[in-house]
């Protein structure tokens, strides 16, 4: 095909001295050895880099070049086919696409070739966007997730509806510190004016000390009750911002994609809701309250020691440098340990996850040893990982006490030197060796801290991994609200990629409402991504679905989806009685309906068999049905719905010839008066399909009724011959 | 291409069938419509040229590096920008999340970066301080 040309684009890029050029970063062995590719006056001269310039290749190019990029597991492919069909081949890394399709726009500009306007190209990978979808290629690279601090900010977003009891926790943190701090400073009066006298006999009255005590007595219940107060509220504060977390990214999570689901272990996505959530919960409510009393501690016993005496309180600070030197230093080992820590538990809890649903395999090839051997690896590594914090934190305490043990002798020598030089009295000394207790205690708890908080950023940013995720089928802007679609699907040139996988390359396809389609085609020919697409389940990479004249994407997802029913290949009961299952696509209905329907589907004979009929509890942990059971339910609970567009995706497919037998009956019940998409292995179950569309390799091959697909002698006549011969095997 | 028996071939797709565990053997050369026409039982007993052939053909069809070194990484925190020495030569990508990056059997891991594509490294515990350290912070 020979594009028209257009006069006005060619006179401008004639004019323009900036001609098209580029740098492909792979030669033509694939390794990493930049090619210039560029075009001028309609030559198109290829040349390497550090090579001779007598090397250089050039091609004359006019407008009726083809070009084509493809980006295929990370490598890139430009290929131009000349008018005279020789076909010219560079290779690039992903990562040069977005710059090689520009050039290639580039290029057909240049050479005179009408373009449509070009879409916008996604940054992360290069794949063409429209609008403001994200990117499904890639899902374009997150901003940088900042630091473990920024992290734990974040959740004061989450905090924000607790802020008065957060406030009047904080209030009751400061006044037991400043209650705390009273008893230490009665110590110095206790001393010098009661004990030191009594011991000189200057002294013969009892009473003070009573008084004093008394007062010890106070200070320390004063310090008791709020210290209750205060936990009990920040408990109280943490455990909600803790369930708003928890709730929030579990409602994100169902926003997402089943791209979403599909690219992460189940186990993960359950860990970071539960136990990721209980430990922000926990260091909310104690650590990090621990924390601010211990800074209000260590500042306001500063304070203190400063207001006593200054040079002792000069030498009693003495260890502090040492100890921040030595928390700096080993900082960057601990946190990596920590992480190393719970990637190795990770990996231990994955081998359980293996294990336990392939039970039936292992029993059956007699590997238990095998697997408790391979979980005694997994084991070994977490004591490894383990071992490596303890080693370190093993070497950090004593060294810690240590230090402080040495300050603690520096503050008797200098209190020593002072007392001597009568500046001060025993008084003051005991007040100082009670004060510096709590406040080296205090600073070791604040180095405690600072796991605690490593920890509880990680968790922070799995959640937050979730929470920042958008989901790949957006809402629409201008909503069309679809109320009860009759079904005329239109499919127009949709394309579809996973990842730079390319599975569907431009479907046409035309479904009149009420009608039933049959989709065959071997395995890895696209079928089921195209009902994800007519599903909603992703967004097609290029090209449209319309159902009643309206793209799928104008119509809200949830509204949209009411009007599809699906029955599965395996289909999923929930914990619960058959009834609520049934009834699961439209809660609240009549038990006439679910009866109703359940009779319809022939489901209600097996049903009145179950020992709580309507009532029994199916699902995990519930009555265990069989499969042709299952799926009558699952085609109740599809009736029920009474959508207006079918799908049956393998849906007799796990049933033997028998019992899919029976569910015919059933089905020919749902698929009465609905545009039904049947995928279907078995080529018999598609008897009642209007028409058959063959799909092979992405691409739909060929349409028609059993009869006439049977005459064309293609692809569905290869398949059914194939199956006709196996069947004839088996009778055999 | 012909072969021992005499019948020629061509446009044919090799594959590796253990492209992780051992690339150079076991490989599979088939034609355009992926019919198996004969296997290369170990690429390192054919002419170099044949070899180097359906290596850069191999590479074509799954492309994969194989990662010798680490010079430096921006960040230990993902996303983050690596500048490594593949077999192919000095190339950069980006690690898009830690989960691109696993444990493979024997020593050794897969990487795919955010373009989806893929390196292999192979002996972790023989490659240099740096590299090792690199890898074992995300395995």
């Amino acid at each position: 095909m020979i594009p028209d040309s257009d006069p006005k684009t060619v006179s401008q890029a004639n004019l323009s001295s900036n001609w098209p050029r580029i740098e492909v970063d792979l030669d033509e062995d694939l390794s990493f050895n930049p090619i210039t590719l560029d075009l001028q006056n309609f030559q198109l001269c290829s040349h390497k880099k550090g090579s001779p310039e007598s090397e250089k290749k050039c091609w004359t190019l006019g407008p009726a070049c083809v070009w084509e990029t493809s980006n295929q597991m990370g490598l890139g492919t430009l290929k131009c086919t000349r008018e005279n069909g020789e076909v010219l081949v560079w290779n690039f890394t992903g990562q040069k696409l977005a710059q090689v399709q520009q050039f290639v726009h580039d290029c057909k500009v240049a050479l005179g070739v009408v373009m449509e306007t070009i879409t916008t190209i996604c940054p992360g990978c290069g794949a063409s966007l429209k609008g403001e979808e994200t990117c499904l290629t890639c899902n374009p690279l997150p901003e940088e997730k900042g630091t473990s601090l920024k992290m734990l900010l974040r959740l004061y977003d989450f905090a924000k509806p607790q802020m008065p009891l957060i406030v009047l926790g904080f209030f009751l943190t400061l006044l037991s510190t400043l209650v705390g701090l009273i008893p230490p400073y009665l110590t110095m009066p206790l001393t010098d004016d009661v004990l030191i006298p009594m011991q000189q006999g200057k002294l013969k009255n009892f009473t003070p000390v009573f008084w004093y005590i008394g007062f010890l007595a106070l200070a320390a219940a004063g310090t008791w009750v709020l210290e209750w107060a205060r936990s009990f509220f920040s408990s109280w504060v943490s455990e909600r911002i803790s369930a708003n977390l928890r709730m929030r990214t579990y409602s994100h999570l169902h926003t997402l994609s089943m791209e979403y689901f599909g690219s992460k272990r189940t186990g993960d996505i359950m860990s970071r809701i539960s136990s990721d959530t209980y430990q922000l919960c926990n260091f909310l409510s104690s650590h990090m309250v621990d924390f601010a009393s211990d800074i209000l501690m260590v500042i306001l016993t500063a304070v203190t020691l400063f207001a006593i005496n200054p040079i002792l309180a000069v030498a009693s600070l003495t260890p502090f440098p040492f100890i921040s030197f030595l928390v700096y230093k080993v900082r960057g080992n601990l946190l990596s340990g920590y992480r190393k820590g719970s990637i190795v538990w990770s990996d231990m809890t994955s081998v359980l996850a293996d294990t336990i649903p392939g039970i039936r395999v292992v029993k059956a090839f007699a590997q238990e040893k095998r697997e408790i051997e391979r979980f005694d690896q997994a084991n070994e590594r977490v004591i490894l990982a383990n071992d490596r914090i303890n080693l370190w934190w093993a070497i950090i305490w004593p060294l810690i006490s240590f230090t402080t043990t040495l300050g603690l002798l520096v503050v008797w020598a200098v209190a020593a030197w002072q007392i001597y030089q009568g500046q001060i009295t025993v008084g003051v000394l005991t007040a100082f060796l009670a004060y510096i207790g709590r406040f080296y205690a205090r600073s070791e708890s604040m180095i405690r801290f600072m796991s605690y908080a490593q920890r509880a950023s990680a968790s922070a940013g799995r959640l937050f991994e979730i929470l920042d995720r958008k989901p790949s089928v957006p809402e629409p802007i201008q909503p069309i609200h679809p109320e009860k679609l009759d079904g005329n699907i239109t499919i127009r040139d949709l394309r579809f990629s996973y990842g730079s996988r390319e599975v569907l390359h431009g479907i046409n396809l035309d479904i009149r409402k009420g009608e039933m389609i049959g989709i065959v085609g071997p395995s890895g020919a696209g079928k089921t991504t195209l009902i994800n697409l007519i599903c909603r389940f992703f967004d097609p990479t290029h090209g449209s679905i319309s159902v009643d004249g309206n793209d799928v994407r104008k119509y809200p997802v949830s509204e949209y989806r009411k009007n599809i029913g699906m029955v599965l290949q395996d289909p999923f009961l929930f914990f619960g009685s058959i009834a609520d299952n049934i009834a699961y696509g439209k809660p609240g209905v009549t038990r006439e309906e679910v009866i109703g329907a359940a009779r319809f589907a022939k489901a209600h004979p097996f049903i009145l068999n179950l020992s709580e009929a309507y009532d029994s509890l199916v699902g995990e942990r519930g009555q265990s049905l069989s499969s042709g059971e299952r799926q009558r339910v699952s085609i109740a609970r599809a009736l029920l719905v009474d959508p207006g567009i079918l799908i049956l995706d393998e849906a007799t497919s796990a049933l033997d010839a028998e019992t899919e037998k029976e569910l015919q009956g059933a089905l020919e019940n749902l698929v009465e008066g609905r545009t039904t998409i049947a995928i279907a292995h078995r080529l018999s179950t598609l008897r009642r399909a209007d028409r058959l569309v063959v799909m092979d390799k992405g691409k739909i091959v060929e349409v028609g009724t059993h009869a006439e697909l049977i005459n064309k002698d293609g692809l569905y006549s290869r398949l059914h011959k194939a199956q006709q011969t196996l069947a004839a095997g088996y009778t055999i | 291409m012909e072969l021992q028996d005499g019948s020629t071939h061509g446009n044919l797709i090799p594959l590796s069938l253990f492209p992780l565990s051992d690339g150079s053997k076991h490989i599979l050369l088939m034609d355009g419509d992926h019919r198996e026409i004969c296997m290369v039982e170990d690429l390192e007993k054919l002419t170099p040229t044949l070899s180097h052939a359906i290596t850069v053909e191999l590479l074509r069809n799954r492309f994969m590096l194989k990662l010798i070194k680490i010079h430096k990484v921006s960040s230990f925190r993902t996303p983050a920008e690596w500048s490594v020495l593949t077999d192919r030569g000095e190339s950069s990508l980006i690690l898009p999340s830690e989960e691109s990056l696993r444990r493979l059997p024997d020593d050794g891991a897969l990487i795919q970066d955010s373009q989806g594509l893929r390196y292999l490294v192979q002996g972790i515990s023989k490659m240099d301080g740096f590299s090792r350290k690199v890898i074992e912070y995300y395995i």
